[in-house]
């Protein structure tokens, strides 16, 4: 597994803060700026800051605007080894000022899965929204799939299997 | 091999359930991927339906048409080798979707004829989907766990035949064990059976020697006696009580060797006496002095001042571990001087052998020494300190061992403080009784008197070699006894057919009938006349505990060992005549006269 990182913009203030089971996210606590493009994503539950009501939506641009990562890495739904892109899932998590232990993560068809909160620190989880250099479209997992940076034999063995969906389009911190 | 067996059959249990979990778990993966594609195809059919009547959404349509897409690509990616049904239907999905996918996504919406035939080819790919799916998958669902975990069975067969192997060994191995076991006994009790033949052979040839030895020994030690008994200038007296002395010795050294089989056999046997343990010391120390003073060495006796005690001990033991230690000494002593000390008492110095009230005699010398590291084998049979210096002065290595088994059979014990180039010193204790000065005199002062007293009574020497009979005659010649004499078994035999004796005197090894044999005819001979047979003593060199057991069984009443002593004989003879009758005064007298052809004399 191979991880590289370039610096978002505006967000060098967004240092994570580790918890005992639930994250904090640091920064402040105003009003995040409204998505000018399609919403990918929503993120509502425990948060404090938020664009949208009570949740914080997503467009294309403002997740690249993430602490954005290129990975080469093994999933069990691929062969052989693969290139993703996307902002780390903490970057995020951090961004919204999430307060929690666990996310309800649902795809566009609805499906939905539990990902522990500690996942996104401890694992490198990434929301990766671009496939072996080309943005993902719904009918190649896209456009966000939460990927787990694995290597080969845990590939295999089918490690994070349930918790890597993908048509990711709403995170509740619950 | 055993470790190995459990070992692959864990392994097997563990594989065998992780490939269970992992069936199971690609069955349940495939039915929901399945599961998925028929569900999004039936959402994209009702969303293309709904367009029929309502205005054409393309986004939800081309969301939908993705959504399908992509459960195809994950459907796409399951090997469902041979299963026709769902592999066609795959392969339809992929057509339709290539078909419609520049229709939906062109820059012109799709029209809605377009989308009702989207409509409409898509509802039998769902339809057979569903039926391939039931039919292959559904209905055939533990052949396809079959399938699954054909990759497990092969590993299964894998392990199980490794475990047949594994049994095949054991067995082969346990075979083998047994075999080789089984060989290797037989070849011990070979073995066995060739020690003991030659420890019987080796029994035999210490017999044999044994005998050859006391029977010119009998001759120089008895005469030697006879003479000590006559009136002798003090010239004469000390050259007698050489002779006397040497013999002894020399007798002691075959009695190490049968001693030593007997203690290896656990058949020394202990005889208790009242003895002046002193008395023995003096002779020891006068015995080597002569050796000793050759040597440049002086050797001092130093015993306790005033009167010193009598004990009741094994006499003849105490002087083999004396005359032992004191050779030893003289032995290794080039130089210096050898001090034998005694006392009767209790322990009072640390260090050394024994505890409680007996006899403590220590042996010292100013000789070589024993290495450290050879103090404790010493006293192990065949054990030589030095090779060097025991081939120098001689000696089979066995006296230590045989006065360490002689003192703890004695009850008592032996100890050894050496330091090397200094000399060494033996310590012995022995838990002798002390007898009182004011105790009636001993058996040896009774038996003296009974030497003195005559017998009377008539006697046949048994005994091949004349010198033998010769000594035995001499050996009675102060008592007024009748004597007669036989060359042989046979010859004793027919004599005894005609002639009464009260004791017969038999030697053992002699040629033509032995003395068992003729022993045995005698009863015999006396059971069919109905008379008792006389009493008959075995004279013998030949004493192992065997024999004398053999003796004694054959009939005979009483065993005495070649060279034999006045004193034993006599003291045998007195309490046989006395038992039958013989030596009473009014026995049979002195004019009972033998048949003129027998060869007689009166004592």
């Amino acid at each position: 597994m191979k991880v590289s990182r370039r610096i978002a913009l505006g967000l060098l203030a967004s240092i994570p803060l580790m918890g005992r089971k639930t994250w904090a996210a640091s920064g402040n606590f105003s009003g995040l700026a409204a998505p000018s493009g399609p919403v990918l994503l929503e993120v509502d539950g425990s948060i404090s800051r938020t664009n949208d009501s009570e949740r914080a939506v997503f467009d294309r641009e403002m997740l690249a605007n993430l602490d954005w990562v290129e990975v080469e890495c093994y999933t069990p739904f691929t062969q052989g080894l693969q290139r993703f892109a996307g902002p780390t899932l903490m970057s995020l998590l951090d961004t919204v000022g999430a307060n929690g232990a666990t996310l309800q993560a649902t795809a566009i068809n609805d499906y939905s899965v539990e990902i522990p909160l500690s996942h996104a620190k401890l694992h490198g989880v990434i929301l990766a929204m671009e496939h072996n250099g080309m943005p993902m479209r719904v009918r190649d997992k896209g456009p966000i799939w939460v990927v787990y940076p694995l290597k080969e034999r845990e590939a295999q063995s089918k490690k994070f299997d349930t918790e890597m969906i993908w048509q990711l389009a709403r995170l509740t911190v619950q | 091999m055993c470790c190995g067996l459990l070992f692959v059959l864990v392994g097997l249990r563990s594989n065998v359930r992780e490939a269970e979990t992992q069936v199971a778990a690609s069955i349940s993966s495939t039915m929901w991927k399945v599961s998925e594609l028929i569900y999004e195809g039936q959402r994209l059919i009702t969303a293309l339906a709904r367009v029929e009547g309502d205005s054409i959404e393309v986004e939800a349509l081309r969301l939908q048409f993705d959504l399908l897409w992509s459960r195809v690509k994950v459907v796409e990616m399951i090997d469902f080798k041979h299963r026709p049904l769902t592999t066609g239907a795959l392969k339809g999905y992929r057509t339709w979707l290539d078909r419609y996918d520049p229709v939906l996504f062109a820059a012109d919406a799709p029209t809605r004829a377009e989308l009702q035939h989207m409509q409409v080819s898509l509802t039998p790919l769902v339809v057979a989907t569903r039926k391939a799916w039931v039919r292959e998958f559904n209905a055939v669902q533990f052949d396809a766990l079959a399938e699954a975990s054909k990759e497990t069975q092969v590993r299964r067969t894998q392990h199980e035949l490794l475990i047949v192997g594994l049994l095949v060994l054991i067995i082969g191995y346990l075979v083998a064990e047994i075999y080789f076991g089984s060989r290797a006994q037989a070849r011990e009790r070979a073995l066995r059976a060739l020690a003991d033949a030659a420890n019987k052979s080796k029994s035999d040839f210490i017999a044999s020697v044994s005998h050859e030895i006391r029977t010119p020994l009998n001759g120089i030690v008895s005469m030697a006696s006879h003479l000590a008994d006559h009136p002798l200038n003090k010239e004469q007296q000390q050259c007698v009580s050489v002779i006397e002395a040497s013999g002894g010795l020399l007798l002691d050294t075959i009695n190490d060797v049968l001693d030593l089989s007997r203690i290896k056999a656990g058949k020394l046997v202990i005889t208790n006496s009242v003895f002046d343990p002193f008395g023995c010391l003096r002779l020891a120390h006068d015995l080597h002095c002569k050796q000793a003073t050759d040597k440049g060495l002086t050797i001092n006796l130093m015993l306790p001042d005033g009167p010193l005690p009598k004990v009741e001990g094994d006499e003849r033991r105490f002087r083999q571990v004396l005359h032992n230690l004191v050779s030893n000494a003289v032995k290794f002593t080039s130089a210096g001087h050898i001090r034998i000390t005694a006392r009767y008492g209790t322990n009072d110095v640390d260090g050394i052998a024994g505890s409680g009230t007996g006899l403590y005699v220590s042996v010292s010398d100013t000789g070589s020494g024993i290495p450290y590291d050879s103090q404790q084998r010493v006293f192990d049979p065949f054990e030589q300190v030095n090779e060097t210096m025991t081939r120098d002065v001689g000696g089979t290595g066995l006296g230590l061992p045989i006065c360490r088994s002689l003192c703890q059979a004695m009850g008592g014990s032996i100890s050894l403080q050496s330091e090397p180039g200094l000399g060494a010193r033996f310590d012995v204790f022995l838990p002798f009784d002390r007898v009182e000065l004011t105790r009636p005199a001993y058996k040896g002062d009774a038996d003296q008197s009974d030497i003195e007293s005559v017998l009377k009574g008539r006697v046949m020497i048994v005994d091949d070699t004349h010198t033998n009979r010769f000594v035995l005659r001499k050996l009675l010649g102060e008592h007024a006894l009748e004597i007669f004499e036989a060359e042989s078994g046979m010859d004793a035999l027919e004599q005894l057919a005609t002639l009464d004796v009260d004791v017969v005197l038999m030697d053992i090894q002699m040629p033509g009938m032995t003395g068992l044999e003729a022993t045995l005819h005698l009863r015999e001979a006396a059971a069919l006349a109905k008379t008792d047979p006389p009493p008959v003593v075995a004279v013998t060199a030949n004493v192992m505990a065997q024999q004398v057991q053999s003796y004694k069984a054959a009939g005979m009443v009483e065993v005495l060992a070649k060279p034999v002593s006045k004193r034993a004989l006599v003291s045998t003879l007195r309490a046989i005549l006395r038992e039958t009758g013989s030596d009473a005064p009014s026995s049979f007298g002195n004019g009972a006269q033998p048949p003129p052809e027998r060869r007689s004399s009166t004592g």
